[in-house]
């Protein structure tokens, strides 16, 4: 046994002194190969992901059996093509430069069809589609009245009137309608033989629930309407400077809650609004006058310079966005100010971490989480990604695939982009109704919006079926509603 | 000194764990290469040791059918014995044919040494069962297993050594005992050790040693050398088989120097496998595995557990050490300094059943495994005590202190280290890399390399499993497939088990060690059912 053990140990340990250089070096990355004159070489290495998955991958002129997801390891360093070919999908590819040692990594490719599919959810003619943010109902405009306003709920794909059946103000014309992000509430302005009026909608009740809110709307027509949750205890109405609370328990209003302000935002109870160069605040349900300061100095003066409006945005619990009137884009994390003029909208991911914020030439994205570059003389912070700058009239974007791709409008047609990516021209999907709106649900993996012909209501695949929660969340609410009383 | 050897291996093992969790997050190219070498010595050493542990195994079941009763009577009248054993016609069976060719190999050195044993009638057992809180039932089924064996009853002397702290009902339950089964021994002893003896701690070794004085002055009287007498000390619950003694006898008369040598069978926990939640069972399987693997290198092995040895040796050293908790290995090593390093640790190819600890409730079975495994791995504790008899003594051979020094560390920062960093560190590069990292060859393949080395020792694990399924003992009740299934699906909790159960333990020894903080002896949680 102890001659046994001697050979053992030593063949052991002579296998070890052998396998483990070779599979180091290999782990790095080195090969033996005859194409080098030294006889063997570093290599690099390609890896993909792609949705769908189980695509074939060519590089160079060699088709690799792996398929997606995949590493195609042992690259000499140099140019590649390569190519992702998924028959009915559109072809991917890129030039890629491998480099010794390192990886190239394309992570989450989405391939989108050669031809979406392509749902009619409504055949009827629609004017306009607004999206109500950060819930799951969208309402379409079939004509001027509030009659013609639908509401469709693309969780299960129902729709209904705006208004119940015999409602006064079937007839009344639509004006604008004011939504708040996560909110299923909505305030309606129309025009009714009556004058103004101001409608209050639940849109989340089986039956819709509308009530008349106009009493409360002495001032006239807000420039800014803000409330929070989907029942709301308040409304905050912004009359040019001035900041008007409407209690609508109480059916009361309180005009003056806040004077001589520039803009003003609603979170966790509380009002912040931004009066001259102090930012303050009071509780929703505070009396007039209880407003606490929360910052002022030199720094928010030269932020805040002349006296322009803005529009604040909590879009998380430590980050702020400010929209200002001329399109200036502020937040309150370095380098504070972002865009000087020009952005028209802006959309946040479902972890609220970046912002495709888009003005009429052009769309990018703003990611708060980035990393810092160790080599970076100056601290910059995080910086906006512009992922297309050819636009003509960009109007929306949303993010698409765990952001890492964008869908946005552009003088009515949607293209998608991937980020990161400025040099790949956007692929162009589908056209839309002339000015109408569409709205992208990542959850359903589906493009809504208004077909440019008829303008019927369709719906496109954007993410294949079956990685979506659509279908998941419907059964569920099935049983839900089934425990139910 | 004893300071810096106590410190040693606690802070081997932590910077160990910390600095590759520490490397991870700074240098994770550095972090995976130094994975990826450590995965790759573990897994080849894995093989390596299953390769002995199938052999020890293979050992095991060629010696379970051996008539040592036989080989021992043989021994009685030794030149006649070895001239039969010369021209004996070879067996059919190869078990048989092996195990007959390694005794007779034994026989011809011992003929050739000239050191041939005193007759198997003059060959005294002394049996010392330390208790203190161990409940009758317990001792009695220790002692039922050793009047079993037969052969030797006339020969045995049990002491059962209780703590002067014990409880009365204990000391009763004693007393009944020793009545009950006095009249099938030669004695049968009552020992009582008085608390707080000047110079000893409260531990198992005070007892046995101040048990085995006692017995020393019974030897005395009765003018029967020492150097005819093994000393065996048992845990309370040891079980051992009806060929125990028999094959214990064998080996001593068979030894070459049977007075530099203690005897080890290998311990398993089957008194009571069956009845306590899986993952105590898995751990103590491995610590039987353990143990057989050592058995294949008696080079290297040390007292474990209940163990025998020469009585004129224990008395030499000393007896057992009074201030240590691990007095089991602490034996050992003292015989082995004593000696100028000519002592050793013969294997015996028997095995004795204990307890595995049974505290009721399931968590409280985790939390006794646990202290059980921290006592355990308090044997650290001879690692100073070693170094520091290595550099004195000059008779020892620098290879030999070497040799042992090395694994002694070696052993204890495997056993506290490796699960860790087997179970989460060698993940972390690939977790706590950062972009620069993640964009690398090595990122990629690190993680190929991980995966397929665990999938290597997953076959390894397969072989131990089935080994384990074929040494464990019949079911005493009959279990559904399911069941059966589930028990040998309950060896893949070894990682977990690895981790809290046996690292974990091992590195609170270590710490505590390292930090002076001092261990009480804690009597395990067993019952009997």
């Amino acid at each position: 046994m102890k001659i046994l053990r001697k050979i053992l140990f030593y063949l052991f340990l002579t296998a070890y002194l052998i396998l483990c250089p070779l599979i180091i070096l290999y782990a790095l990355g080195y090969i033996f190969t005859p194409k080098v004159e030294e006889g063997f070489a570093k290599t690099g290495l390609v890896h993909i992901e792609t949705l769908p998955a189980s695509a074939p991958i060519s590089i160079g002129n060699r088709r690799y059996t792996e398929k997606t997801p995949a590493t195609i390891r042992n690259l000499l360093s140099g140019r590649y093509d390569v190519k992702v070919l998924l028959p009915r999908y559109r072809p991917w590819e890129r030039k890629v430069e491998v480099e010794p040692g390192k990886a190239v990594n394309f992570e989450k490719i989405l391939l989108m069809p050669q031809k979406l599919k392509i749902q009619t959810l409504i055949a009827s003619t629609f004017q306009d589609l607004w999206p109500v943010p950060k819930t799951r109902y969208l309402v379409l405009k079939g004509g001027e009245t509030l009659g013609d306003l639908k509401i469709f709920e693309w969780r299960n794909g129902t729709v209904r009137s705006m208004l119940p059946e015999g409602s006064p103000f079937m007839a009344a014309r639509c004006v604008r309608i004011f939504t708040v992000k996560g909110s299923s509430f909505v305030l309606i302005q129309a025009k009714a033989p009556s004058g103004m009026k101001f409608l209050g909608c639940q849109l989340d009740k089986d039956k819709p629930e509308v009530e008349d809110l106009s009493v409360l709307f002495e001032k006239g027509e807000p420039q800014e309407v803000l409330w929070e949750g989907s029942r709301p205890d308040y409304l905050f109405a912004r009359y040019g400077q001035d900041l008007s609370r409407f209690d609508l328990e109480k059916m009361s209003a309180l005009p003056d809650f806040l004077t001589k302000i520039r803009g003003f935002g609603l979170f966790k109870g509380k009002v912040y609004a931004l009066c001259g160069s102090l930012i303050v605040r009071l509780g929703s349900n505070a009396k007039r006058g209880e407003e606490a300061l929360v910052e002022k100095g030199i720094f928010l003066e030269n932020l805040f310079r002349g006296d322009e409006k803005y529009q604040i945005d909590f879009i998380s619990n430590n980050k702020i966005c400010f929209l200002g009137e001329r399109g200036e884009f502020f937040s309150n994390v370095l380098p504070y100010r972002f865009v000087d003029g020009g952005v028209s909208g802006y959309q946040t991911d479902s972890d609220s971490r970046k912002v495709a914020l888009w003005q009429k030439e052009r769309v990018g994205v703003l990611d708060f989480e980035r990393p810092e570059h160790k080599k970076e003389f100056f601290e910059r912070g995080p910086e906006i990604d512009w992922v297309f700058e050819k636009g003509k009239s960009i109007r929306q974007a949303y993010f698409v695939y765990d952001a890492a791709y964008l869908l946005f409008c552009d003088e009515d047609k949607i293209f998608l982009a991937r980020v990161g990516e400025r040099d790949i021209p956007p692929e162009k999907l589908v056209r839309v109704r002339e000015q109408s709106g569409f709205f992208y649900s990542e959850k359903t993996g589906k493009l809504y919006y208004l077909e440019p012909s008829r303008g019927e209501f369709v719906a496109a695949d954007i993410l294949p079926e079956g990685i979506t929660f659509s279908g998941v969340i419907s059964e569920l609410e099935k049983g839900t509603q089934e425990v139910l009383p | 000194m004893q300071r810096f050897f106590e410190t040693l291996p606690g802070l081997t093992s932590w910077t160990l764990i910390l600095g590759l969790v520490a490397l991870s997050v700074w240098m994770p190219l550095v972090a995976a290469i130094v994975v990826i070498a450590f995965m790759l010595a573990w897994v080849l050493r894995l093989f390596y040791l299953t390769i002995f542990l199938f052999l020890s195994y293979v050992r095991l079941s060629i010696e379970k059918e051996t008539d040592w009763l036989g080989r021992i009577r043989g021994m009685d009248r030794f030149k006649d014995y070895l001239e039969e054993t010369r021209k004996a016609r070879r067996e059919k069976d190869w078990f048989k044919r092996i195990s007959h060719w390694a005794h007779r190999k034994d026989m011809e050195q011992l003929s050739h040494a000239g050191n041939i044993a005193p007759r198997s009638s003059e060959i005294f057992h002394l049996v010392v069962v330390p208790v203190v809180k161990e409940s009758p039932l317990v001792v009695e089924a220790n002692i039922l297993s050793i009047a079993h064996n037969k052969a030797f009853l006339r020969q045995t002397i049990i002491v059962l050594a209780v703590e002067g702290r014990a409880e009365q009902s204990v000391k009763e339950g004693m007393t009944q005992i020793a009545n009950q089964y006095r009249d099938q021994f030669m004695e049968f002893l009552v020992v009582e050790h008085p608390d707080g003896l000047p110079g000893e701690a409260r531990v198992k070794g005070a007892n046995t040693s101040y048990a085995a004085r006692t017995a020393a002055k019974f030897f005395e009287e009765k003018k029967i050398p020492f150097e005819n007498v093994i000393v065996s000390c048992f845990d309370a619950d040891t079980v051992v088989g009806p060929d125990y003694f028999a094959c214990l006898t064998y080996c001593f008369m068979n030894c070459l120097d049977r007075h530099r040598a203690s005897f080890q069978p290998i311990p398993v926990f089957h008194n009571n496998i069956w009845d306590v939640p899986g993952f105590a069972r898995v751990i103590e399987t491995g610590s039987s595995f353990f143990q057989l693997i050592e058995t294949t290198d008696p080079e290297r092995l040390v007292t474990f557990s209940s163990h025998s040895m020469s009585f004129k040796a224990l008395v030499d050293v000393g007896y057992w050490s009074a201030d240590m908790i691990s007095e089991d290995s602490g034996i050992f090593w003292k015989s082995y300094i004593h000696f100028d390093g000519q002592y050793q640790v013969v294997p015996m190819p028997v095995t004795l059943s204990m307890d595995i600890v049974a505290a009721g409730s399931w968590w409280g079975s985790v939390v006794s495994l646990y202290k059980q495994k921290r006592r355990w791995a308090w044997g650290v504790e001879n690692f100073p005590l070693v170094m520091r008899g290595f550099l004195a003594n000059k008779k020892i051979s620098f290879y030999n202190k070497l040799r042992h020094g090395f694994k002694l560390f070696e052993g204890q920062v495997t056993w506290a280290a490796l699960p860790f960093l087997l179970t989460f560190v060698g993940w972390l590069p690939a977790i706590s890399a950062g972009n620069e990292f993640s964009s690398t060859v090595l990122y990629y393949n690190a993680g190929r390399f991980t995966q397929a080395i665990f999938g290597l020792s997953t076959i390894a694990l397969l072989g131990t499993i089935i080994m384990s399924l074929r040494l464990l003992p019949e079911k005493k009740k009959k279990f559904s497939f399911f069941w059966n299934l589930v028990h040998g699906l309950e060896w893949f909790l070894v990682p977990f088990i690895l981790v809290f159960l046996s690292a974990m333990p091992a590195l609170d020894a270590q710490t505590r060690l390292m930090l002076n903080k001092r261990m009480e002896f804690w009597v395990s949680d067993k019952r009997k059912i």
